[in-house]
């Protein structure tokens, strides 16, 4: 075994110096003793596609900004660039955070794209294609998605009902739009309506029970 | 379909979920060496057969709206080749792993777990049975016709008990008696402790948590600083010794072993510190296991902190001698160790949850709040200790254990001590590479004669790099 003469210590080890003192140790004809820690090598996070990414994304705003003052034009697309490039980012942000649970996910991508398209269309001038197409074809397809999903990736119910409630829910929302009369294209919205009723009906009939010791599990005060 | 069953957690876990941070794992780890390399196999039999009876390692952690919960889970543990860095993180929050691992390496069997589980004591009834299981397997010889005894330790069901729950809260009429009282007390008391936690994050540290009374500590409560490690793994370095020797030297001071092991850790930490800025407070946080006051046979966490301090400099003539700090610390253990202060203190930290209005809120701003509240707790520590004390295993198996070790993820420099026939291990953990405390620490014993065995993880690039030049 290694010893330190000024720690007055034995070491386990191969260190050549103290790791107390970090002074050195004699190692010339003396048997060293395994230590019980195994050696971890250092370890670090590396993203590099994404820093690549957010790099490529700076960029490309801070330079169209600047192509915009050099060559202006009538419309202002280097705004639609930057808000581009930050919806995308968002969008995948949610897939990477969330990506543990797969119906998390999609509830957050519900909300979120159908927020995004109704500030989008607002932004290019509202002509209405958001609340009339986008928001109820994201939620009918995310429904879709979701009842494919649970059977794929082999989830437990009790881990994705409640998601498959809210996301039932949210698909709703388009049958408010109907009944305001804000669209002029309800096919759509009759879809995302008739999957969310199905749905509805469906999940209080076969696991109403497990709703019910789901939330009580979950929302304990 | 047979249904989840799901528990609330107990009163001390929801700290510890707050307050986790990469360094700070909140995990422990529980180390046995035993006398022959780890059969792995042999291992994985013995952690079948234990796991199966120890029903509270089968939960997962999962997050509520209000509160986190434990969760029953079908998985099986596997045992692994220690290769991370010690204590790693065990929880994360969209993962629904199990709350312990069972590592091997060389002729060490290790147990992690994650402190909102359980505590040392608890996590030490689960060690003692797999490591029961696994002698009994991997000498089958030797055991062949003995009469065995199987540890445990009370019901299954007592296993699980919130003894928290059973034995502290509001005392005399029940939360809804008066709830426009309860409400007002609520809202004054989370105004105050917020307040207080403020102001101590902006300026001098005060003691929140941990007093019975808000008092406020003007003293300047010294703080190790260091380097960081690169990768934030914890430096760990580990001092086995003979315990007949340095109980000597406590009995020589007239202490207990505990009391003295913590007297030289704040001498270590002295000797190393800026001297000019007028007297200095050097504070320890310690751990009470609370079954030693009230009867419990819980294996989840149920245990409680005490802050003991030395100030430098005001011991007039006698000077600061470890049988002075040993003398002022003796005191206050004594002081703070009665069932009455420990159950008004509990109480206090259990009426809080209890709160209907606190209840209410949604739990990332109760994990924030938490935060802030540990925040101040901290500035008012400088280290933090913990004695396992003496673990003696069922005679059959205990002469095949050779040693066991305590180490804990820490925010600030701190030891876990244990001791196991006539071995006593002081395992220092810390956030920082320096290791000149540990050092102060064990030269003080080496001084006195004390025969140590020192052992210490890599944790640099230096480290690592001089380990590869020299193979």
């Amino acid at each position: 075994m290694r010893r330190c003469q000024h720690c007055k210590v034995d070491i386990l080890g191969d260190w050549d110096s103290c790791p107390l003192c970090l002074n050195p140790v004699q190692t010339q004809g003396i048997e060293w003793q395994e230590s019980p820690f195994p050696d971890v090598p250092l370890r670090f996070h590396k993203y590099l596609a994404l820093k690549i990414l957010i790099f490529l994304s700076v960029i490309s705003v801070a330079l169209s900004f600047i192509a915009y003052q050099i060559w202006p034009t009538q419309t202002r697309w280097p705004w639609l660039i930057l808000f581009g490039l930050l919806s995308m980012w968002l969008i995948v942000a949610v897939i990477i955070r969330k990506r543990r649970n797969i119906t998390k996910s999609i509830v957050y991508e519900i909300a979120l794209l159908s927020l995004l398209s109704v500030l989008w269309d607002y932004y290019i001038g509202w002509s209405g294609w958001s609340i009339n197409y986008a928001i109820p074809i994201v939620c009918s397809s995310a429904l879709a998605a979701m009842f494919v999903s649970v059977r794929v990736v082999d989830l437990v119910v009790e881990d994705y009902i409640l998601y498959f409630l809210m996301a039932a829910l949210l698909a709703l929302i388009p049958f408010l739009f109907v009944l305001l009369g804000w669209i002029s294209q309800p096919i759509p919205s009759f879809v995302s309506v008739s999957l969310s009723i199905i749905m509805l009906v469906a999940i209080p009939i076969f696991r109403g029970r497990l709703i019910i010791t789901e939330l009580q599990k979950r929302m304990h005060i | 379909m047979a249904r989840k069953k799901w528990i609330r957690l107990d009163n001390a876990s929801k700290i510890f979920l707050a307050t986790m941070t990469s360094t700070d794992t909140k995990v422990f780890r529980l180390s046995a060496a035993v006398r022959d390399e780890i059969d792995p196999d042999i291992l994985q039999e013995a952690l079948d057969e234990t796991y199966q009876y120890h029903r509270l390692y089968h939960v997962v952690l999962r997050r509520g709206i209000f509160w986190y919960y434990l969760e029953d889970s079908e998985q099986r543990p596997l045992v692994q080749l220690d290769d991370q860095p010690a204590c790693a993180e065990i929880y994360h929050h969209d993962e629904k792993n199990l709350l312990f691992r069972v590592l091997y390496y060389r002729n060490r069997i290790h147990l992690e777990v994650f402190h909102v589980l359980s505590d040392g004591t608890g996590a030490l009834w689960f060690l003692e049975t797999l490591l029961y299981n696994y002698t009994i397997r991997r000498y089958p010889e030797v055991f062949q016709n003995k009469a065995l005894n199987y540890p445990g330790k009370g019901s299954q069901k007592q296993q699980f008990d919130d003894s928290f729950a059973r034995y502290f809260g509001h005392e005399g009429e029940g939360l809804w008696a008066h709830p426009a009282q309860a409400t007002i007390e609520t809202v004054t008391r989370v105004g105050k402790a917020v307040g207080h936690a403020a102001i101590s994050v902006s300026g001098r540290a005060i003691g929140v948590a941990g007093q019975t009374t808000h008092k406020s500590y003007k003293e300047r409560v010294y703080h190790v600083r260091g380097t960081t490690t690169p990768d934030n793994r914890m430096r760990l370095v580990e001092a086995d010794m003979p315990v007949d020797e340095v109980l000597r030297l406590a009995h020589a001071v007239g202490t207990s072993l505990s009391v003295y092991l913590t007297a030289l850790f704040i001498d270590a930490v002295y000797q190393d510190a800026p001297r000019h800025k007028g007297p200095l407070t050097i504070a320890v946080s310690v751990p009470v296991n609370l079954r030693n006051y009230f009867k419990s046979n819980s294996a989840r966490n149920f245990f409680s902190t005490m802050r003991v301090k030395y100030t430098y400099g005001q011991n007039g003539p006698e000077g600061d001698s470890i049988e002075s700090i040993c003398r002022s610390l003796d005191n206050q253990f004594k002081e703070q160790l009665t069932e009455e202060n420990l159950k008004k203190r509990l109480n206090q930290l259990r009426s809080y949850e209890e709160k209907l209005l606190i209840r209410l809120v949604i739990r990332p701003v109760k994990d924030l709040v938490l935060r802030v509240a540990n925040a101040c707790r901290n500035r008012a520590l400088t280290l933090s200790i913990s004695n396992m004390g003496r673990v003696v295993f069922p005679e059959e198996v205990d002469p095949f254990i050779k040693q066991l070790y305590a180490q804990t993820s820490a925010a600030r420099p701190q030891f876990s001590s244990i001791c196991h026939g006539d071995r006593l291990t002081v395992c220092f953990t810390s956030p920082f590479v320096e290791t000149e405390i540990q050092r102060n620490f064990i030269c003080m014993l080496t001084d006195q004669g004390v025969p140590v065995t020192v052992a210490a993880n890599r944790v640099s690039f230096e480290e690592n790099f001089v380990k590869s030049e020299g193979v």
